[in-house]
């Protein structure tokens, strides 16, 4: 690279480029974009109804007609992973969205006020890291009652714990640096300082969590609809087709297996992308597990 | 040392206390009336009022969790709404099942995971090492309950080897639950050895062990593994959140008797103060493994060790 295009290089430019780089990011992202393409276009590329029962096609194998096999109502599998697909991303996506806001903006106030503010919200934040993620998001669900809303809001709030750290610590790193002193020596407000100095220099770390706590909210969201507290069935949500399908394993297994990699190839692909993210965006962290 | 471990345990009061005021309020946000649950629906009116009366429920909110608590800190969260039986009695007798479970996932994940770290780190970029990386990420990608069902379908379905499911005795119950508690955990293991063994074996204190004429394995073996050992520890401990988390997904899946599998069943039968229980159970298991890990790593690290003598 040219001294002339390393000037002409916006940040953005750069990552971009370091991510192309990386073999595994790529495959990643080819593969969440495919994921998000056929969640976004699910009526265009399935033939079924993904509820639609067809009692004398139940459990079949994959074959012309349905190219992933039947499930134990006669229900097309393919069609119900697609739309799975909507569902999971979209609890994935809602839920991250809560914490990454609600954690963020903790995170921020602690960090940057301190004090006593600092130390009411970090006390907040270790009640609820008192439990696994899991755990703590399980006994939300048990109270509210279960429905993927309630899923939502409960991992959620599982996973705002650690953005409020991750901002708290970029937060006191930022706040000693010297264009921080010199915009408040100018007078600058605090929302300024914060949200036009602090909030964009703590954005790497937070664009990588977000990614990698997609991966780990679409698994917990399985994993609760598997255990009868997300999605109700006749939804084709891919944690809770496994649930009803698996009395039927040992007659034909499509129905379990299918929804079980749909679930593996998304979480894996947002790894993948969130791995390469860490790579590109913060070098320190190449190594780390 | 023992400042350290004494000023550890009293930052972990506050906590609890957090956490019973959560787990607390969590099961009065309930929808559905805890008397009348344990009445069922066509009870008497009177009869339901003074259950409620007798349970407390007409109390102020305040009133009733400090009356809770105060059984709480004896260990006493009342009797099973279904069972009848103690809370105390109910976890105690599930508690071994789930112990073992998860001693046994953390020893294949050591097993597996640390050697496999090492040899990835020795030859990186050898075909063992790739297939070992992209194995480890298969392993942290794998919803766990699909893995349990998986391996059902192969080993005790299709071959036959191991049981599907119960915890008779024997060891061969054991091994397929124990394989998918800790795949997840055997990946991170794996992953956390060679980045830290390959940090270590940079290092001057390698270049002269092999300056000297070691062998190879036994500069890693004996100069290299103790230092890169320090941050796999930190590893195993952070794992156990995850194992605590798994081990619900995975008792249910091989009708485990463990209190995973318990507060499943439960938070489905609205069995407030076996949930409540059993929560509790959870955070204070959570809590003192987390203090054993931090305490280890003091002990391990010898800079952290010297702070605090």
């Amino acid at each position: 690279m040219t001294l002339d295009t390393m000037k002409r290089e916006t940040p953005f430019q750069r990552i971009f480029r370091q991510l192309l780089r990386n073999r595994r990011a790529v495959v990643g992202a080819i593969l969440l974009l495919l994921i998000i393409g056929l969640a976004v276009f699910a009526p265009y590329v399935t033939k079924y109804d993904p509820a639609k029962q067809n009692m004398r096609n139940r459990l079949q194998p994959p074959s012309k007609e349905h190219i992933l096999g039947t499930d134990q109502f006669g229900r097309d599998i393919y069609s119900r992973v697609v739309y799975g697909a909507r569902l999971s991303l979209r609890v994935g996506f809602l839920s991250i969205s809560l914490a990454l806001v609600v954690g963020s903006a903790l995170g921020l106030i602690a960090g940057y006020y301190g004090g006593i503010l600092d130390n009411i919200i970090m006390r907040f934040i270790d009640i609820l890291l008192a439990l696994p993620g899991f755990l703590l998001a399980l006994s939300i669900v048990a109270a509210l009652g279960p429905g993927l809303e309630n899923v939502i809001l409960a991992i959620g709030v599982s996973y705002i714990p650690s953005f409020a750290r991750m901002m708290r610590s970029s937060v006191l790193a930022i706040r000693e640096l010297d264009y921080v002193d010199a915009a408040e020596a100018l007078g600058a407000r605090d929302l300024r300082i914060i949200l036009g100095h602090i909030v964009p220099n703590a954005v790497n770390p937070i664009i990588v969590m977000t990614t990698l706590s997609l991966a780990g909210a679409i698994l917990s969201a399985a994993g609760l609809s598997f255990l009868g507290m997300g999605a109700q069935p006749p939804t084709p949500e891919w944690g809770s087709m496994i649930a009803t399908s698996r009395p039927f394993i040992r007659v034909s297994h499509w129905a379990v297996t299918i929804p079980g990699l749909a679930i593996f190839i998304t979480v894996m692909s947002l790894n993948l992308v969130g791995d390469g993210l860490r790579d590109a965006l913060d070098p320190r962290l190449k190594n780390v597990g | 040392m023992w400042r350290y471990i004494l000023r550890r345990l009293a930052m972990l009061i506050p906590v609890l206390i957090g956490i019973s005021i959560f787990v607390f309020l969590l099961m009065h946000i309930t929808p559905g009336d805890p008397a009348l649950l344990m009445l069922g629906e066509h009870a008497p009116r009177a009869q339901l009022e003074a259950l409620r009366e007798e349970m407390g429920l007409n109390d102020p909110l305040p009133v009733q969790y400090l009356n809770w608590l105060k059984k709480a800190v004896r260990l006493d969260f009342g009797r099973s709404l279904r069972s009848k039986k103690l809370v105390t009695r109910e976890i105690v007798d599930r508690l071994p099942a789930t112990g073992q479970l998860a001693l046994a996932a953390v020893a294949f994940s050591v097993l597996v995971g640390v050697p496999v770290g090492i040899l990835s780190a020795t030859k990186p970029n050898s075909w063992f090492d790739n297939v070992a990386m992209v194995g480890a990420l298969t392993g942290v990608g794998m919803p766990v309950f699909w893995q349990g069902i998986m391996l059902i379908l192969i080993f005790s379905v299709n071959l036959a080897w191991f049981p599907s499911s119960g915890r008779m005795g024997g060891w061969e119950y054991l091994v397929l639950p124990a394989i998918t508690l800790g795949t997840a955990s055997t990946a991170s293991i794996a992953r956390m050895t060679r980045s830290s063994m390959l940090d270590v074996l940079q290092h001057d204190y390698i270049r002269t062990a092999r300056a000297k004429g070691l062998s190879g394995p036994k500069v890693v073996l004996i100069h290299a593994l103790r230092n890169a050992l320090i941050p796999v520890v930190t590893m195993i401990g952070l794992q156990f959140g995850g194992l605590m988390s798994g081990a619900v997904l995975t008792e249910t899946i091989f009708a485990w008797p463990g209190i995973g599998r318990m507060v499943v069943e439960a938070i489905n039968n609205k069995d407030f103060p076996l949930v409540q229980g059993t929560i509790m159970a959870f955070a204070l298991i959570y809590a003192l493994v987390n203090l054993v890990v931090d305490i280890t790593y003091a002990f391990l690290d010898p800079r952290l060790r010297l702070l605090y003598e």
